[in-house]
């Protein structure tokens, strides 16, 4: 079995990921205004040792029940010495085990955040979710962007087969082009949302519209796509709100977190330049004379919120 | 004639072509079933207000009180078929207003109903077999009698907007022999040589024994030319997972796990999904992409070999039976049926847990589990019906001890093997040693 990348990488910073976290986060908020709750609900996702998505989800919605899935026999002992709250649980189970044998029927926010490619296995486990998201239930999957190493020395026709082998019906219509590695992500994206489309299809007690679609890039490529499963009265109110506060999450677009990799020093510029009413201030200005282009300050709107900041201290 | 006015052009079905069109699809073995399956919803009209979730079904399996009450006797010569029932018999009501009508309306639906759905069935199971129809049929409140030469029924011109009968004689009421008995002869020559072929009765013999071994011993005894009909029982290990599910007027218990063989080996007529609706199996040991043996992602993998101690079972349940995936001839589920679609995901996800077990026992080395180790990890013997309606349970797959090495084997061009030993300046380095070289650069250099 692949070892967690959480074994060798620390995550503290990785900001790029931690404001996909914060967005996701928002999107939970906007379904809770949209009259969807979200602080009743389950959470189960894959904490790893650091447990960063429970502790913002447990802070700031308020979420107490939680289950972390472990599938590394090496991580899982540790898994279970950096839980930080009573309430988690650390099951030693793939998700895909875990799937097929829960039995909570109480709605959940389930969170696969896997670091494989796309495969078998993760298209397998979407259907799963089609299974077990209750009505007011939500279901997200992050999955590695960019051609998993046993393509990466492979040409687009070669990827091609390896992929319509792999995932059958769900790699339809792609083309060479979709295989070469500028357009990698977005066909993972497509293939993913088509997985859910097809988990959903048959539910007649509620509709899954997969309206978060998320791309972040601290070392690789990251593709975050998800939603709730609810009434289309709800999925209505739901789009309505994100059109209000998440605007750049527009339908079923992929949105790119772009990793900007600003000094503090800019950041502080770029904080009055996107928040004054004339686009042509003095900071904005001289943001544009050291280099600074109109789709990094629309970016910059889009996450001002989200980005986390990090200090280094001495104790 | 006004230009605006309405005038009725002529749809009326033309009988010829209506009954060829509605016995062509039909195997006579699926047939026979049709029939059977009249008898069988009549024995269970006094259990059906219990059988409306499978909770019920489940019921009605652990009572061991239950004796069946109802027998059907088949029984097939060279150039007659007959089938007895003692199912209480079809009052001359009933047959003039409802049992002769082709298709079900609303208000001929029954509430008992479990296995009557489109109201074919058994017109199109004796316009397949034969000419000639004799029907006669024994109530409480005055059966009736059927003399009907089909091809004449089906020359008779109509005058206009008449509608198409049969005629039927009323019997007076009785308490005593109650039942129906069918009687077809002028047997059509399609049916008389497939009755002829030695194979057919052993066939038929089976696919009654599996389709209702539900009722079989409970509800009804069947019986053909004289010889008693056991139910086809087998089992599944106790280590199974299951999934339940509603949709509608729709219960549905989906189990998968691993056949539970009386001897070594796996058989493959118990191999694969079975799929009941209301008790009666409409397909078995299916190994097709209809249930999700798709391979690539979108299903289990496609069925092999390695997979056939996999048994998987699927109980539709619900008391309007029209809301069941069957087809109308119940011999399959209809595909774009939304109730068999959502159903179909859950057997993907219960089921991959089951053959991703019996895919990794597979490695390059051989099998990994004996095949007396996959009968201990199947876990003690259970019914299958039993699992099909029991209580939700997850499956364990057995861990896998010993080393934790792998041997790696593989054949390479020898002149690609002499080029790494020139480039590594050690000519005379042997195929292993080149293998285990650029594995270790390959580890130290892109993995860790």
């Amino acid at each position: 079995m692949k070892p967690s990348t959480a074994s060798f990488i620390s995550y503290d910073l990785r900001p790029a990921k931690q404001a996909e976290r914060r967005i996701l986060l928002d999107f939970l908020k906007c379904a809770n205004e949209a009259g969807i709750p979200v602080s009743d609900c389950r959470y189960v996702g894959m904490g790893a040792t650091k447990f960063y998505d429970f502790h913002l989800l447990h802070r700031f919605l308020g979420i107490d029940r939680m289950i972390s899935l472990e599938r590394d026999p090496d991580l899982q002992d540790r898994a279970e010495f950096n839980c930080p709250y009573d309430f988690i649980s650390v099951v030693r189970k793939t998700a895909t085990e875990f799937l097929a044998s829960d039995l909570d029927r109480r709605r959940t926010i389930y969170w696969l955040d896997y670091e494989d490619g796309i495969g078998t296995e993760i298209t397998g486990d979407i259907i799963a979710l089609g299974t077990r998201v209750m009505p007011g239930g939500f279901a997200f999957v992050t999955v590695y962007g960019d051609p998993p190493g046993v393509l990466r020395s492979q040409n687009d026709l070669e990827r091609l087969e390896f992929f319509q082998s792999v995932l059958g019906d769900f790699s339809e219509g792609l083309t060479g082009e979709n295989m070469q590695n500028a357009n990698f992500a977005a066909t993972v994206h497509h293939v993913v949302q088509t997985a859910f489309r097809n988990a959903f299809a048959p539910r007649q007690d509620g509709e899954f519209k997969p309206l978060f679609n998320v791309q972040y890039q601290d070392s690789s490529p990251m593709v975050t796509v998800g939603g709730c499963f609810c009434t289309p009265e709800q999925t209505k109110k739901l789009k309505e709100r994100l059109d209000n506060d998440l605007s750049f999450l527009s339908g079923d677009q992929l949105y790119k977190i772009r990793n900007m990799a600003l000094t503090e020093r800019e950041r502080r510029l770029f904080d009055l330049a996107v928040t004054k009413r004339r686009s042509n201030s003095a900071q904005a200005n001289k943001l544009r004379s050291i280099g600074f282009k109109k789709a990094d300050f629309e970016s910059y709107k889009n996450l001002i919120r989200f980005l986390p900041r990090y200090y280094e201290s001495i104790i | 004639m006004n230009m605006a006015d309405k005038i009725r052009a002529d749809a009326s079905p033309e009988k010829r072509l209506f009954i060829s069109l509605i016995t062509r699809d039909i195997s006579l073995i699926d047939a026979f079933l049709d029939i059977i399956d009249n008898s069988i919803n009549a024995a269970l009209e006094p259990l059906a207000p219990q059988l409306k979730t499978a909770d019920g079904y489940q019921r009605l399996l652990a009572n061991r009180r239950l004796k069946p009450r109802v027998q059907i006797d088949l029984t097939i010569g060279t150039n007659r078929i007959t089938v007895e029932d003692t199912a209480g018999g079809i009052s001359a009501d009933m047959a003039s207003k409802h049992v002769f009508k082709f298709g079900r309306s609303a208000e001929d639906a029954d509430s008992n109903d479990r296995l009557s759905v489109y109201g074919i069935g058994l017109k199109r199971a004796i316009f397949k077999c034969g000419n000639k129809i004799e029907i006669t049929s024994e109530n409480a409140k005055g059966g009736f009698e059927l003399d009907l030469t089909v091809s004449d029924w089906a020359k008779k011109k109509l005058k206009k907007d008449e509608p198409w009968t049969f005629e039927i004689t009323p019997r007076a009421a009785t308490r005593k022999d109650l039942g129906t008995r069918i009687t077809i002869t002028q047997l059509y020559d399609d049916v008389v040589r497939r009755l002829a072929d030695g194979l057919f009765e052993g066939q038929l013999r089976e696919r009654i024994a599996r389709t209702y071994s539900f009722f079989i011993g409970r509800v009804v005894e069947i019986s053909l030319n004289g010889k008693p009909i056991p139910k086809e029982v087998f089992d599944i290990g106790q280590n199974y997972s299951s999934h339940k599910f509603k949709s509608g007027t729709v219960t549905c218990n989906i189990t998968a796990g691993m056949a539970r063989s009386p001897g070594k080996d796996f058989r493959d007529k118990n191999s694969g999904w079975f799929v009941f609706c209301n008790g009666r199996a409409v397909l078995f040991a299916d190994k097709t992409r209809l249930t999700g043996w798709t391979g690539g992602g979108t299903g289990l993998p496609l069925f092999q070999p390695k997979h056939r101690p996999f048994l998987g079972t699927v109980f539709f349940v619900s008391a309007d039976p029209e809301a069941l995936p069957w087809t109308t001839t119940k011999a399959s589920v209809n595909e774009e049926s939304a109730v068999w679609q959502e159903a179909k995901r859950h057997m993907i996800s219960v089921g991959r847990v089951v053959t991703s077990f019996l895919d990794n026992r597979y490695t390059e080395e051989g099998t990994e589990f004996a095949p007396a180790d996959l009968q201990d990890a199947t876990g003690k013997s259970v019914s299958v019906l039993a699992a099909a309606v029991g209580k939700a349970r997850e499956f364990k797959p057995p861990k896998k001890e010993g080393s934790n090495a792998i041997r790696i084997q593989y054949s390479a061009k020898l002149k690609d093997v002499k080029m790494i030993e020139s480039y590594l300046r050690r000519p005379g380095m042997g195929g292993s040693e080149v293998g285990r070289y650029t594995f270790n650069y390959f580890l130290k250099n892109e993995v860790r």
